[in-house]
């Protein structure tokens, strides 16, 4: 009896705060299986502060539609496309950051070399550091390698992201130095350490890191943006998705739980930056006016800032 | 004689183990770092030297605002989250029912596309959402919350929601890696559940703990996706941060004030670093 009402108890608790924590998660799938006419009905007061009708938080719909997913999945066969684009520069990004971050974060966390903590406190630092501040020095360096408009330049600084040698590290130094030290007395060498040992003994981690690398990736947005401007093709999902204006509401949504399946979409800030800034409007500059009077002002090599999207029809 | 030599091998070994990460590193993103450095002491791409770049960046409310915003939100948000989902990882590392399942729930809302949940906190949060609803069905009046003083605490509520399976994940792999044997040994000798939680449990815990506080700092800037779509680029000045500063920096093609900004947030983020390797060395020491 008393065996099990412990668990049952912590499991009920635990059971309420997943509930609580997948609300938002439900709704979003729920709402995309309403038809336009519903979701229209119960939503479209958001973001008006004039009107005193609420919102109709809706878990049920009324009539359950495949219509967007057929708009999505079907009748723009566009979006199959991109996925597979974004499949091919995340999947690289994950197998190389994965093999070159435990090997490197062997030598952080079992070795010992002079200068080995200042190096990874500098890997720490580039990882903290917003997207924002090495974006010119990136495009420029892309630049310099012949990499632009090419995959490649997405892929190679994700292959070599300092998260992957940062969260490896730690699952290494779990590892008891005396298992190390037994295998050195036995005659093991360094790299039959790391095989042996090593590897096995961080399976765990290497597991997280996947999964965590593919959450991260799937969601860039502002590099592919970047590197790859002109480039339609080459777009990842992310920047097929509309802002979000109301009408392009319901696809944003049904397009959001397809890729839940498989990992996340984000829509392009950038775009919305230019629809919402008061200054940018005012002005009327059109992104490839910035471009050049970026260029002309910095002596850049010209940069296409021009979004390769294409908007979904209203 | 013998020793030297080999730890001439191991420095041989670590170069090996390290090179293909530090040539990538340093090429993506080591040198464009620097030039970030060089950018924000010059008075244009090219141009001369100069500490204007700092003076102005200081002396803005804008910087200050988005500085002090920022702090707070991480000061405040991260040891709320730390702390929860540890609580969490803890009590899913006991014997529960469903615990795959419930592993799997709380990760979800972490992959969940951020566009598609904006329009939930939108449903949750706006003048006639449904918190609203709530609120006036209790005979309270209704918030603007996206838009008042209580926008800070809507964005701690979505940084907890997101991030809290990333943690609950790292914690229990942290969790499942100290050897059963401790805790047979612990029990051999008759100590309690406290003395086994704080001697056992979170001592060996240290570097997943190190590794969780660093992860939700970081996550903690990432959280600007979410307010971004929800309130625009420049939202109520209650949760205007950082990177709404140096995205409209970016934007307006201020490059020198961008790359200021930068280097102030890395300076503040070697202290912050520097104390939390300091803490972990100390923990660690205790472990060997």
């Amino acid at each position: 009896m008393k065996q099990w009402i412990l668990p049952l108890l912590r499991s009920l608790l635990l059971i309420a705060i997943a509930i609580l924590l997948l609300m938002p998660v439900v709704l979003s799938i729920v709402s995309s299986f309403m038809t336009e006419h519903e979701i229209m009905a119960n939503y479209s007061m958001l973001g008006k502060t004039d009107t005193s009708i609420f919102v109709n938080l809706k878990w049920i719909p009324d009539w359950v539609s495949f219509q967007q997913y057929n708009k999505v999945l079907i009748a723009t066969p566009n979006f199959l496309y991109l996925f597979w684009n974004s499949v091919m520069l995340v999947a690289p990004i994950i197998i190389g950051q994965a093999a070159v971050a435990t090997l490197a974060s062997f030598a952080f966390g079992k070795l010992n070399f002079p200068g080995r903590d200042g190096l990874f406190f500098l890997y720490l630092m580039t990882m903290l550091m917003p997207f924002q501040v090495t974006l010119v020095p990136n495009y420029l360096m892309a630049d310099r390698l012949g990499l632009l408009n090419h995959p490649s330049s997405i892929i190679l600084p994700g292959v070599f992201g300092a998260f992957g040698v940062f969260l490896l590290r730690q699952f290494m130094l779990h590892i008891h130095s005396a298992y190390i030290e037994a295998a050195k007395m036995d005659g093991a060498g360094y790299w039959r350490i790391f095989i042996s040992i090593a590897l096995p003994m961080v399976k765990p981690g290497i597991a997280a890191l996947i999964v965590l690398l593919f959450v991260d990736y799937w969601n860039m947005v502002e590099q592919p943006l970047n590197f790859f401007a002109g480039r339609r093709d080459a777009a990842a999902v992310g920047l097929l998705i509309p802002h979000s204006g109301r009408c392009a509401w319901r696809l944003v949504r049904c397009l959001g739980c397809i890729h839940d399946a498989y990992g996340a979409a984000v829509f392009e800030r950038r775009t919305v930056f230019y629809r919402r800034n008061p200054a940018f409007r005012r002005e009327g500059l059109s992104e490839g006016r910035l471009a050049t009077w970026y260029c002309e002002n910095n002596g850049l090599p010209a940069l296409h800032w021009r979004c390769s999207f294409s908007y979904w029809g209203c | 004689m013998k020793l030297q030599r080999l730890s001439r091998k191991e420095l041989l070994a670590a170069f090996v183990f390290l090179a293909p990460s530090i040539a990538g590193f340093s090429l993506f993103y080591l040198i464009p770092f620097g030039q970030s450095i060089l950018y924000s002491f010059q008075d244009r791409i090219g141009g001369s030297f100069t500490l204007s770049n700092y003076k102005e960046l200081l002396l803005s409310s804008s910087f200050q605002k988005a500085a002090s915003n920022t702090f707070w939100f991480t000061a405040v948000s991260v040891p709320i989250l730390v702390t929860v989902s540890l609580l969490l990882a803890l009590l899913l590392n006991q014997r529960v029912f469903f615990r795959n399942w419930l592993r799997t729930a709380y990760v979800l809302p972490l992959v969940v596309p951020v566009a598609s949940i904006v329009l939930v906190w939108q449903i949750l949060f706006d003048w006639n959402g449904s918190l609203n609803v709530v609120m006036e069905h209790f005979g309270y009046s209704r918030q603007d919350w996206m838009k008042s003083e209580w926008a800070g605490l809507v964005i701690v509520l979505v940084y907890v929601w997101k991030n809290i399976g990333y943690n609950v994940i790292l914690f229990l792999a942290g969790l499942q890696n100290i050897p059963d044997q401790y805790y047979e040994i612990a029990d051999l000798e008759g100590a309690g559940p406290l003395r086994r939680l704080f001697g056992i449990t979170l001592t060996y815990l240290t570097p997943t703990t190190f590794l969780v506080v660093l992860m939700s700092v970081l996550n903690s800037f990432k959280v600007f996706r979410e307010t971004f779509l929800v309130a625009g680029a420049y939202p109520h000045d209650r949760i205007y941060m950082l990177q709404h500063y140096m995205n409209n920096m970016f934007l307006s093609l201020d490059i020198q004030k961008v790359s200021s900004a930068a280097v102030l947030m890395a300076l503040c983020m070697t202290g912050l670093m520097f104390a939390l390797f300091r803490t972990e060395r100390i923990f660690r020491s205790y472990m060997e």
